[in-house]
């Protein structure tokens, strides 16, 4: 292929791989997770959830950051993941007797966590798949338009249709994660599965796609196969987010993965900056704990004698305007979309930017 | 004092420069030519000029009073239009739509009919089209809206970005020979083109653009001498600046 | 039989004003306004709170407002936002529209108000034996009559024509002289008188108000402007015309079916992009803005 002629610093992006790139992200999750969910054992179940999220992000981050095209849809794949991980794994008994419309075969079938994991990733990678073929033929507002309406058909078809779930309902009983260890470990391999595309020869090409379409078909990239690659596994990563909050919450409902959801995943990754990995878990965790502080404030703290309550929906209010001012002051997130690095540690840099 | 002075101008498109060092000077009523290869930067040069691609650094003085920076539509209102490449005529609109529109950028509305009534005169095919859809009309015609759609502004520096692009020889004729005209009624006149004999007939001076620079600047003298030009153009020799 | 079609008609006018609005900002500035929704929520609100000053009054307050905030919109963020691309803008305008349920939630609180402001709109008028509703009548004539109203300022007026050669090549309209902040501005303006009438016919129609109350016709009209075609502001009318018949139809023959209406509205918006994605009626010299 043409592109093996060209040297590889001329593709921009992160192009070498460089340790504290990965491993610091990965160190700072591990730490955050353990001394937060050490607190008590409501903020471990907080935890827990954030890593949830944080999968979410990252699924989203490997495909923007590379394609520099922005799905509105990837809750749907969510969706996906987290009913069929659900459903997989509820006691027979109960689906029974909830969800009396399931298709029969669903209702006989109960497994593990963990292979019903697997399973929901491929289906969620699967659906990926079938409507990126059509979908990632689009490009600019249109794949965003596209992309969106993809999700009102998830959300319509799984909001009402209970052979393939509870319907408007909630399904309940979906066995839980023992411990947050789990979650950190799925997070990790996330972690290391994303850094690793973006670094990969596919992941320069697809990025280079995004600065000059036109320098990157010369090269012999063809945009739609490999937008179609890493949708897919765009996809499967959301699944994997979607059932992994299944097994945090203990039960899945069609609107966990709805407008909500697409906002907050979608506000985390470009506050954090969408062009990187650092800034996928940056933006997570900055969210996740302004939107903690604020919801302490609004159930009422007492500074000395001072009394703060702030009213329902500052939290909301507080993170869309982040968003807002982010995109008009620094459109490239906190890190700058730039990788983590050490301050102290001198490295030869592969590419600007 | 000149018209337009413009030095040391540089511009483009984010972290691409495509215009390394411009500068041109044009006194009232003159008329001059750019001409240079594809992608030498003439059409980034007028666009800085305009207002509609912004400069990185350099110096535009119009009427004496710096312009660099300024938004395209105050620009046209200071006396400077620019009638861009591909002639940009709004193709669903009327032809009399499109002259109407050429009437935003009038300092004094009071003469609007007047202008509007010289430009059609300029260009008479117009008002027998006048209800119709400019996407209709010919090359040849869509052009002359464009050039008139300027005119009716009244400016004091017209730059023209091509205006042969896609016209048959016979319609070229045409189109230069009211460049002519409107330079006689006392207006300014900047012309880009490609084919380099065609302006430097006409013009008082050619500039000659390569590479994002300004090269050599040609007298009517010089276009009839085909070594100087094509040195000129294409690099060939030395430069004569 | 009569009703269905009287229905049907009056949810296209609606959603077609709705897709106006969405489309004249488009046509301008390529910003797919999703905020348009809390324009249309806080028409509504207003509606309810003016509700004891009378009609007159409350329309004034309510038509007004609306238009400020939708300015306050375009000064305070996407003015900011000029060089962004659409897909930024878009999701600016999602922050915006959270922001501002949020803070009516925070204002009005999360729970319906209610209130009766044009008790006149319902009920039904008999002709023999056929029996119509009022509200569907008094819609379909109001959003006639905004579309007519629209379509005269934007073919007869300056500031129309102006609009009109921006939303086709803002470019070449600035060298002309057309000041951008001006004409946007202005459809942003248009974009809140709009999003003020769908208000009232919604709000007449439901009875309540909350923080959500636009977000579901947006999504909508979105649609339709889409389909209708990004860029061409009868295109947007049609085209929200269409999708909110379409709805009004498919409630009426899905019968049982009828939950899926979305699901095949969508598909559908799906394959008008995949084989057109300027949308039906596009306009010609529609360019995605550099």
């Amino acid at each position: 292929m043409a592109s093996e002629f060209l040297p590889s610093r001329q593709l921009p992006g992160v192009t070498r791989f460089q340790w504290q790139q990965l491993l610091g992200p990965i160190i700072v999750v591990i730490a955050l997770t353990y001394l937060t969910s050490g607190v008590s054992a409501s903020f471990s179940y907080l935890t827990e959830g954030t890593l949830a999220l944080l999968v979410m992000v990252l699924g989203l981050q490997v495909f923007i950051g590379n394609s520099g095209v922005l799905p509105f849809g990837q809750a749907a794949f969510a969706m996906v993941g987290g009913f069929a991980s659900g459903l997989l794994t509820a006691p027979i008994k109960i689906k029974e007797n909830v969800l009396d419309g399931l298709w029969e075969p669903l209702k006989a079938v109960n497994m593990g966590i963990w292979p019903s994991l697997l399973i929901a990733v491929l289906v969620g990678a699967l659906f990926a798949f079938i409507t990126g073929l059509l979908l990632m033929r689009l490009s600019g507002l249109a794949a965003g338009i596209a992309t969106f309406a993809l999700l009102m058909v998830a959300d319509n078809v799984f909001f009402n249709w209970k052979l393939i779930g509870p319907g408007p309902q909630v399904m309940p009983q979906v066995p839980k994660f023992a411990f947050v260890d789990e979650s950190l470990a799925l997070t990790v391999i996330v972690i290391v599965v994303v850094y690793l595309l973006g670094i990969s020869r596919r992941g320069r090409l697809l990025r280079a796609t995004r600065e000059d379409a036109l320098a990157a078909r010369a090269l012999g990239a063809s945009v739609w196969h490999l937008r179609v690659l890493f949708f897919t596994i765009s996809g499967g990563i959301a699944a994997l987010s979607g059932a992994m909050y299944a097994h945090h919450a203990g039960a899945v409902t069609a609107r966990d993965f709805y407008l909500g959801f697409t906002f907050i995943t979608l506000a985390m990754l470009i506050i954090g900056g969408a062009t990187s990995l650092w800034g996928a878990v940056v933006g997570t965790i900055l969210v996740t704990a302004i939107g903690q502080v604020l919801l302490v404030l609004e159930g009422g703290v007492n500074f000395g004698s001072v009394e703060i309550t702030l009213p329902n929906g500052v939290r909301g209010l507080v993170i869309a305007a982040a968003l807002v001012v982010i995109l008009i002051w620094r459109p490239k997130g906190v890190t700058g979309g730039k990788e983590f690095k050490l301050p102290f540690l001198k490295t030869r840099s592969a590419a600007p930017g | 004092m000149s018209l337009l002075s413009v030095r040391d101008l540089q511009a483009g498109y984010g972290k691409v420069e495509v215009l390394f060092n411009g500068h041109i000077e044009v006194e009232p009523g003159e008329l001059v030519g750019i001409v240079g290869p594809n992608g030498a930067g003439k059409s980034t040069f007028l666009g800085a000029m305009a207002g509609s691609v912004k400069p990185s650094s350099g110096c535009i003085e119009f009427e004496g009073v710096s312009i660099r920076g300024k938004k395209p539509e105050d620009i046209v209102r200071l006396g400077l239009a620019l009638v861009p490449e591909g002639r940009a005529i709004f193709t669903d609109l009327t032809v009399n739509e499109n002259l109407l529109l050429g009437l935003t950028g009038r300092r004094d509305k009071s003469g609007s009919a007047k202008a509007l009534a010289e430009a059609t005169e300029l260009f008479p095919v117009l008002s027998t089209h006048r209800d119709q859809q400019a996407g209709l009309l010919s090359g040849g015609q869509q052009q002359q809206l464009a050039i008139a759609r300027a005119l009716v502004c009244e400016p004091k520096l017209l730059m023209l970005d091509e205006p042969s692009l896609g016209l048959s020889p016979t319609v070229i004729q045409d189109v230069f020979s009211v460049l002519n005209k409107i330079q006689e009624l006392g207006t300014a006149i900047i012309v880009v083109e490609q084919r380099a004999h065609l302006i430097m007939s006409i013009a008082s001076r050619t500039l000659v653009m390569r590479e994002g620079q300004v090269r050599a600047t040609l007298t009517r003298e010089d276009a009839k001498d085909e070594t100087k030009l094509a040195a000129a153009y294409f690099g060939t020799g030395s430069d004569s600046e | 039989m009569i009703q269905t079609i009287l229905d049907a008609l009056s949810y296209g006018g609606l959603y077609g004003l709705a897709a106006l609005g969405i489309g004249l900002v488009f046509g301008v500035m390529r910003l797919v306004n999703f905020a348009h929704g809390e324009l249309i929520a806080i028409g509504a609100y207003l509606f309810i709170i003016t509700v004891d000053l009378g009609l007159p009054i409350s329309i004034l307050i309510a038509v007004t407002g609306t238009a400020i905030l939708a300015l306050l919109m375009e000064l305070s963020v996407f003015k900011r936002l000029r060089l962004a691309g659409p897909s930024v803008l878009l999701i600016a305008s999602f922050g915006v529209s959270i922001f501002l349920q949020r803070l009516y939630e925070i204002i009005f609180g999360a729970l319906p108000l209610s209130g009766q402001i044009a008790p006149w709109m319902s009920g039904v008028i008999e002709f023999g034996n056929t029996t119509i509703t009022r509200g569907s009548i008094l819609t379909i004539v109001l959003a006639l009559a905004l579309l007519a109203g629209m379509r005269f300022l934007i073919e007869n007026t300056t500031l129309g024509l102006q609009i009109r050669a921006a939303s086709s090549d803002f470019q070449t309209a600035r060298l002309l002289g057309v000041r951008s902040n001006y004409v946007i501005g202005a459809a942003f303006v248009f974009s809140g008188v709009l999003a003020a009438a769908v208000a009232f016919v919604l709000v007449t129609q439901r009875g309540s108000v909350d923080p959500l109350f636009g977000v579901n016709i947006t999504i909508l009209a979105l649609v339709g402007t889409v389909i209708g075609g990004l860029g061409s502001l009868q295109g947007a009318a049609l085209g929200g015309f269409a999708v909110g018949m379409t709805i009004s139809l498919l409630n009426s023959f899905l019968g049982n079916y009828r939950v899926y209406t979305y699901t095949w509205l969508f598909i559908l918006v799906i394959i008008v992009l995949l084989i057109k994605p300027s949308g039906l009626i596009s306009n010609k010299a529609f360019k995605e803005r550099a």
